[in-house]
């Protein structure tokens, strides 16, 4: 078993990330996933079911002791592939959303995410090689009232991307960033993320998440430095450097203020 | 001085921040600066030299601690103007970073300035009005390549700034985002980018004409001023180059050039 290969996937339970960990499965690497909920062991056993050699860990990556946890799991394991996935949204106005709410929101999609593109990073570096996949937005582009603090984790996590990828363009680590238009997955459902009440949460147009997943991890596989997803993203993405941020904005609060 | 309009500003023991405290003095306002150092409280009998009504407070605004000692001071009166400046920068390779490092700018530029703006725009709201002057950058537009998280960061500032602005946009509070291009600031050395093409750059804008910019597009509840020439055209590209090519550029700006005797 000396040439299996390891992929490591933060957010797996559902949504684009347990895509990712089923195509790495498909594509014969044994898997490390983690969530913050019970399902992620539903999630495994399906996996499993593939055929896949699954190791499982729920911690809460919005905090600094599950991060580590999350890390002390892996060990010293070689890690060939890693998605850096987990994220959370928070919907309603800024003023209304909690502090801690907006905290841990911080921590999860930054923070975390951060933390652990410097860990694998200087891991990577040292094993020569790897493959490394970060799940941005394209409302990392989009100014995003009602779900304002989002879009702009988003907007750091894409520009960290763009940033890391130029630092390491002559090593052996591949970075590519994965922006995905709003998809059909979880974020819009999950009652703490405050957007069930969004008309977006209930458009019929939301983007299939298989798709999207396999938009990134093909981008991730050709060592390609993003990728948006779907034409109309593609659009929307194209046009974010045109149109001024005042109307992009106004788009936004179209789809994401509560009904 | 009573009737003054109350004035805060975050980051005002040099640069742009002092400038911006100068700029509320100048115009009548009695301010409350407050920064991380015990310096804060020298630039504070500074401003107050001139007759003016200033309150010194030293806290570290990347600690809910330290916003708690900021809020504290204004003590619930009303805030007409806030200014949030504080931010820090850090230079270097990513992975040559310790996690240390990169937790600091983390800390101060994301996790304490939407603390600070989430307890401003609370409290503006039960006021019915107020104005925000958010310092976010022009390096909010453009992948940072040796300067990744700080980069990133001030993308996460510009846009959250740009949201909450149209989230107020019914009520009598405006929110204004001062991104500024590379400003003669202690910024360069405090990040350790003495060494760097950017930091070295004898062309950068003075903070004094940056703060007066920002100043006023506050006044006029502008949604954001790019400031200087130089920056208007980078801010004008950004959306049409790719991001990409951006972060070369920037590399080219920020990549340490091994003159640092601690490198």
């Amino acid at each position: 078993m000396s040439d299996r290969k390891l992929a490591v996937v933060t957010g797996a339970s559902s949504g684009i990330g347990y895509e990712l960990a089923r195509f790495a499965v498909e594509d014969h690497y044994d898997l490390l996933i983690c969530a913050d909920e019970p399902e992620i062991e539903h999630a495994a056993e399906k996996l499993r079911r593939l055929g896949g050699t699954v190791q499982t860990i729920q911690v809460d990556l919005a905090t600094r002791e599950g991060t580590d946890a999350f890390w002390a799991a892996i060990g010293d394991q070689h890690i060939d592939m890693f998605c850096a996935n987990a994220g959370r949204a928070l919907g309603t106005a800024f003023h209304e959303q909690e502090w801690e709410s907006i905290r841990r929101l911080i921590m999860l999609n930054m923070v975390q995410t951060t933390t652990l593109l410097h860990r694998v990073g200087l891991r990577m570096q040292a094993q020569g090689r790897g493959r490394i996949l970060v799940t941005g937005s394209i409302g990392g582009f989009v100014a995003g009232p009602y779900d304002a603090v989002y879009n702009a984790t988003k907007a750091f996590l894409d520009s960290l991307c763009y940033a890391l990828q130029d630092e390491w363009k002559d090593g052996p680590v591949t970075l590519t960033c994965l922006m995905p238009g709003p998809t059909d997955t979880p974020i819009f459902t999950r009652p703490e993320n405050l957007l069930a009440d969004s008309p977006i949460a209930k458009s019929d147009n939301l983007g299939d998440v298989t798709q999207t997943a396999r938009a990134g991890y093909d981008a991730m596989m050709a060592g390609k430095k993003g990728v948006v997803p779907g034409v109309m993203n593609k659009l929307i993405a194209m046009f974010a450097g045109v149109v001024p941020q005042s109307i992009l904005a106004e788009m936004h609060r179209r789809g994401a203020k509560p009904e | 001085m009573t009737g003054a309009k109350l004035a805060v500003i975050t980051g005002a023991s040099s640069g742009i921040g002092l400038e911006l405290a100068r700029c509320a003095v100048a115009d009548g306002c009695e301010i409350i600066i407050c920064a991380e150092g015990s310096d804060i409280h020298d630039v504070g009998e500074q401003l107050a030299g001139s007759g003016s009504t200033v309150k010194a407070v030293q806290a570290d605004l990347g600690t809910p601690e330290g916003v708690g000692t900021l809020f504290n001071a204004i003590g619930g009166r009303r805030v007409d103007y806030m200014m949030a400046n504080a931010g820090r920068g850090r230079g270097d390779a990513f992975l040559d970073q310790s996690e240390a490092d990169f937790d600091e700018v983390l800390r101060v530029n994301v996790i304490g300035t939407t603390d600070l703006l989430h307890r401003t725009v609370r409290l503006m709201r039960t006021q019915g009005s107020g104005r925000i002057l958010i310092t976010g950058s022009l390096a909010g537009w453009i992948p940072g390549s040796y300067h990744a998280v700080y980069n990133a960061t001030k993308a996460y500032v510009d846009l959250l700034s740009l949201a909450i602005r149209n989230e107020l946009k019914d009520t009598d509070i405006s929110v204004t985002c001062l991104m500024p291009g590379a400003t003669d600031t202690m910024f360069f050395d405090r990040a350790e980018m003495l060494d760097t093409p950017v930091g070295n750059d004898p062309d950068k804008d003075d903070p004094a004409m940056v703060a007066k910019e920002g100043y006023a597009a506050m006044l006029e509840g502008a949604s954001g001023v790019t400031t200087g020439f130089m920056n208007k055209v980078q801010s004008l590209v950004s959306g049409l180059i790719p991001d990409s090519v951006l972060a070369a550029m920037h590399r080219k700006m920020a990549k340490p050039d091994g003159s640092a005797e601690n490198v």
